[in-house]
């Protein structure tokens, strides 16, 4: 399998008031194609930066992108939405779906905007919402609403998939059938799946694991028996 | 907690502003034009009062001098003046003739009606001395020391002008009502000594009007016993033997009753606009405040779990309320005195009275700052009133997605399967907060309703003269005679008239027309049965002639009587001797300036005056000496002109352009104002929405395009609503305008609706554009971080 996803040299810093935080001091990385992986660090270790630098929301000091062979970080905005667009899938912590749509709506909405979307009924059905398209965010449970946010980002037919601390805001039974999704969708699609975390257990399902500390990969482990989501614990 | 408020202002500082410039303008509107009026009316009253404006004046064919004594002794009456008027030519140093009115000056000393010396002096030598009125003295460029002359009975009269006066009997200068307009060059007065004036005229020892002044106490009462109408009804049977033509009251003298129409006008509007603009930006006011308590939801939490009261909570958010109130209040009094003081200078020089310098209405300062504050309190509390539902514990919990409902479109699944995706999510968005869409949709409707009535307004003057003069009446000039003569008379103005001209017989003569105990005194006019100069129309457009024993009457006119085809009125003449009938309204017509009845010439002649006469004519012609012959003519005493009318209505069509350019510019601050807030409103809510469709691959300008999509069918349903919104406008316009004075027919032309159409799109779409920045500066990160969509 050939590299998707690499990361040279990455540096962030921002301004927080008066105080400039250095959230990237230099990563280094490559993902392969097809991958599970988890990127693991505390509250503060900089891979949500990291996360919305590989998804083309932000760019960084220095440093380079590239995926599928295309250096992201010297795109302009156009293009970086055009990246966002066809390139990868996001899925956030609460869910940011849209309250006035339901639940098929929501995946419709973003293959209104790729340009090879996948069928919706066979997304729906995939997730296991088949029996609730028609119902709004607001009639289903967070894992259902959740579920909606992953089809919506693999709707679009994405290489890449983000997930940023996709069951931080589920119990513990519903985030292991989000993540049985997501490892589901990364086997039976081939969609490389990227999930950065604070919860170490979630590490014992990848393929890959990258340690964050202080804007730093501090390990880069290989897991050659990733369990599955069902066996896992936190 | 003010801290926090300054820090409130200093976020949403450009919607703010926004809402202050709405406040201030609708403030200042309401002070200006309230502290206008009443300086105005103030001056005014000051002015008539200094002057001795007449509170009645009778017009006699002669009256002997004698009697005026009589008169100035009937109790309630303070002093009585008797003068001598006349309509004579003035012949200007091109040999251009306008009309003029003669007046007599007494001698001696006067009470009523006295003249305000602007330059030079009164008159002292009696032969060939006269002051002329400030207005003819500006329009024709006379001054002190300048001949002019004027024609009397035929004889060239030079005098010299000792003397340029204001009087408060003509603020207003007007040859008549039908001329609508003043027109200081085309009408004056001119003032001489009274024996010069019964010499010129042959009246010696008589007067042809007196004037009144009664005897008030000081709450303006008659003494008990005594009222208004008996003393009327005794001066005019006094009167009745030396010929009364006409009595006129203090409210019904033509200048005062124009002037006080245009001051009352001024009034009105001082209320009722700013009250429009003020509800405008309450309720802005009320959605950003409404905006801010759900954003700040977390923030009132804490606020109430460290011990804040609901109240203080609450406070909080209506002192943000309160201090736009304050700030837009007082920037809105200080821009409207200064307006004020313009604007009274501007009325006060437009009328020539003298000015009195500017009070200050304590009231209107106070109130209008009041108005401010409470209209803002109100709104404010009324978005903030989501603050008390807030419970401490769950505004820390992430909030439940809001209950996704299904739109009635959706009930209509030929219609619904038509649209696109994006057009679906188009509609779900403008379905999705019907409150704020209809609070666009009413504000767009208000911008294009305002719009169209304003665009419709330079109608109005051009649809009374036009209607006037090119379809009701044709005639080229209307001569009125110095006495009634016969209908042949025609043929020797045929004669003197060079071809082709058409001549035709009319007689206009005041009737005092009543029925029960309503009464109302307007000329009647004696219309040929085979007329080409009037087309008088009903109230369905159908060309109308009266019939024998019957009279056409003005719609105003059978407001003021209450009457209807069919019912019976007294007609009786103010001329000496003559008769009086009933007649039976035969129909209603219509007619923009002026209240008037009309009868078949024959018939009107033969009941009410002699067989065969006529005072007047109706001359349609190509003769380019018209006026120079007719003024040569035995028996001619005015000449109208229609074509002078009508410049006289070009000339003012530039003020006009100055005050439809305000009102655009007001209904464009309103238009912007509510579609730029709203639109920066909803981009604070939906924030997050942008943001995940930013992160899903939207680009700004495709999110950009969805709220403009939005914002269109909103605009679009608003100047549809708006449509009947201007025609109400414009007929509740038509309505209170009219009068006595004028009658309005007044509906926006198809040029007026496609204009105030393209000033409203221009103006929302410079609002629109105005929120793009928002969107371009979206920090869609925080799509990311956020628990709420």
């Amino acid at each position: 399998m050939g590299i998707i996803l690499e990361a040279k040299n990455l540096k962030k810093s921002y301004q927080m008031g008066e105080v400039e935080v250095r959230a990237l001091r230099g990563a280094n990385f490559a993902v392969e194609e097809g991958s599970f992986v988890v990127i693991l660090g505390p509250s503060g270790s900089g891979k949500s930066t990291l996360l919305n630098i590989l998804g083309g929301m932000d760019v960084p000091d220095s440093g380079e992108v590239i995926v599928s062979g295309q250096t992201v970080t010297s795109l302009s905005d156009k293009e970086l939405t055009q990246y966002r667009r066809t390139k990868v899938g996001f899925v956030f912590q609460f869910y940011n779906i849209m309250a006035s749509l339901t639940a098929r709506e929501n995946v419709e909405l973003a293959t209104e905007i790729a340009e090879n979307p996948l069928d919706i009924d066979q997304i729906m059905e995939a997730v296991g919402l088949k029996e609730r398209t028609e119902h709004f965010p607001s009639q289903m449970s967070g894992g259902e609403q959740q579920r909606v946010s992953i089809a919506r980002a693999i709707a679009k037919n994405p290489d890449l998939l983000l997930c940023d601390e996709p069951t931080g805001a589920l119990d513990f039974q519903t985030g292991v059938t989000i993540l049985a999704l997501l490892a589901k969708i990364n086997k039976d699609m081939g969609k490389t799946v990227i999930v950065i975390t604070h919860n170490a257990g979630i590490a014992d399902m990848a393929d890959r694991v990258f340690r964050m500390r202080s804007g730093e990969i501090v390990e880069d482990r290989s897991n050659p028996t990733p369990l599955s989501p069902e066996e896992i614990t936190w | 907690m003010d801290l926090m408020l300054w820090r409130m202002i200093k976020h949403s500082k450009a919607q703010f502003i926004a809402v202050l410039v709405v406040i201030a303008m609708g403030i200042a509107m309401f002070t200006a034009i309230s502290l206008a009026g009443f300086n105005l009316d103030d001056s005014k009253d000051r002015y008539y009062q200094e002057n001795g404006f007449m509170d009645f004046s009778i017009s006699v064919d002669q009256i002997p001098a004698s009697l005026i004594d009589d008169l100035r002794s009937m109790p309630g009456i303070r002093t009585a003046e008797g003068r001598i008027t006349a309509e004579v030519p003035f012949i200007a140093e091109n040999a251009d003739r306008v009309n003029v009115k003669l007046l007599s000056m007494p001698s001696e000393g006067y009470e009523i009606n006295q003249l305000l010396m602007r330059e030079g002096r009164s008159i002292q030598d009696p032969n060939n001395e006269a002051v002329i009125l400030s207005q003819f003295a500006d329009g024709r460029k006379i001054s002190v020391g300048d001949d002019i002359v004027i024609q009397v009975n035929g004889l060239r009269c030079s005098l010299r002008v000792v003397g340029i006066a204001y009087s408060p009997e003509f603020i207003y200068l007007i040859e008549s009502i039908q001329s609508m307009m003043p027109a200081e060059e085309g009408y004056g007065v001119v003032y001489v000594d009274e024996l010069l004036a019964m010499q010129l005229l042959g009246m010696y020892g008589a007067y042809n009007e007196v004037f009144f002044l009664y005897d008030l106490d000081h709450q303006g009462h008659f003494r008990p016993g005594l009222t208004e109408d008996d003393l009327i009804d005794d001066i005019e049977k006094k009167a009745e033997p030396y010929g009364h033509k006409a009595s006129v009251l203090r409210k019904d003298q033509l200048s005062n009753a124009l002037i006080g129409e245009e001051i009352n006008g001024l009034k009105s509007m001082g209320v009722s606009i700013p009250i429009l603009f003020l509800l405008v930006a309450a309720s802005v006011i009320a959605m950003m405040v409404s905006r801010m308590v759900k954003k700040d939801r977390i923030k009132i939490g804490v606020m109430k779990a460290i011990g804040y009261s609901n109240r203080s909570v609450l406070g909080h958010y209506v002192k943000y309320a309160l201090t736009a109130g304050l700030i837009g209040g007082m920037a809105g009094i200080l821009l409207g005195y200064q307006i004020a003081g313009y604007m009274t200078t501007m009325y006060a020089d437009f009328f020539e009275i003298p000015s009195y310098g500017m009070k200050i209405y304590w009231a209107f300062i106070v109130g209008g700052l009041l108005l401010s504050c409470i209209f803002c309190m109100a709104f404010g509390a009324y978005g903030a009133r989501g603050s008390l539902r807030i419970l401490p514990a769950e505004s820390m919990q992430s909030e439940s997605p809001r209950e996704g409902k299904r739109i009635f479109l959706e009930s209509l699944p030929f219609l619904w399967k038509r649209l696109r995706f994006s057009q679906k999510l188009v509609m779900k968005n403008v379905f999705r907060n019907k409150k704020r869409s209809l609070f666009v949709l009413m504000g767009v409707s208000l911008t294009y309703g305002t719009l169209m009535f304003t665009m419709t307004m330079p109608g109005i003057i051009d649809e009374m003269m036009v209607k006037q003069y090119e379809e009701y009446q044709t005639m080229d000039y209307n001569v009125s005679f110095s006495r009634p003569l016969l209908n042949t008379v025609r043929r020797d103005l045929l004669h003197e008239l060079s071809d082709p001209t058409y001549v035709e017989g009319r007689i206009e003569q005041p009737f005092e027309f009543s029925v029960g105990n309503r009464e109302k005194t307007v000329v009647m006019i004696g219309v040929a049965s085979d007329s080409r100069v009037f087309n008088l129309r009903d109230r369905r457009e159908q060309k109308i002639v009266p019939r024998g024993g019957q009279v056409l009457i003005t719609e105003n006119l059978a407001k003021a009587l209450d009457v209807a085809p069919g019912d019976r009125l007294l007609a009786k003449s103010f001329l000496a001797g003559e008769k009086e009938a009933y007649l039976t309204v035969q129909d209603i017509v219509k007619q923009t300036m002026g209240m008037n009845a009309y009868m078949d010439l024959t018939d009107m002649g033969d009941r009410l005056m002699e067989h065969g006469a006529i005072n007047g004519v109706y001359i349609n012609t190509e003769d380019p000496d018209v006026v120079a012959k007719l003024r040569e003519m035995e028996n001619v005493s005015t000449i109208l002109s229609s074509q002078d009318m009508k410049d006289m209505f070009s000339e003012y069509t530039g003020l006009m352009s100055i005050m439809i350019g305000v009102l655009v510019m007001l209904s464009g601050v309103l238009g912007f104002s509510i579609v730029y807030n709203a639109t920066i409103v909803s981009i604070g809510e939906r924030k997050m929405e942008f943001s995940s469709l930013r992160v899903m691959g939207f680009g700004k300008d495709e999110i950009f395009r969805m709220i403009l999509s939005e914002n269109i069918i909103i605009s679009i349903a608003g100047i549809v609503a708006g449509i009947p919104m201007g025609y109400a406008m414009t007929t509740y316009f038509a309505e209170s305008f009219s009068s006595d004075l004028y009658t309005l027919y007044l509906t926006p032309t198809p040029g007026a609706t496609l204009r105030s159409l393209g000033f409203t799109v221009a103006f929302l779409l410079v609002a629109q554009f105005a929120t793009f920045e928002k969107i371009r500066k979206l920090d869609f990160l925080l799509a990311l971080k956020n628990r709420t969509s």
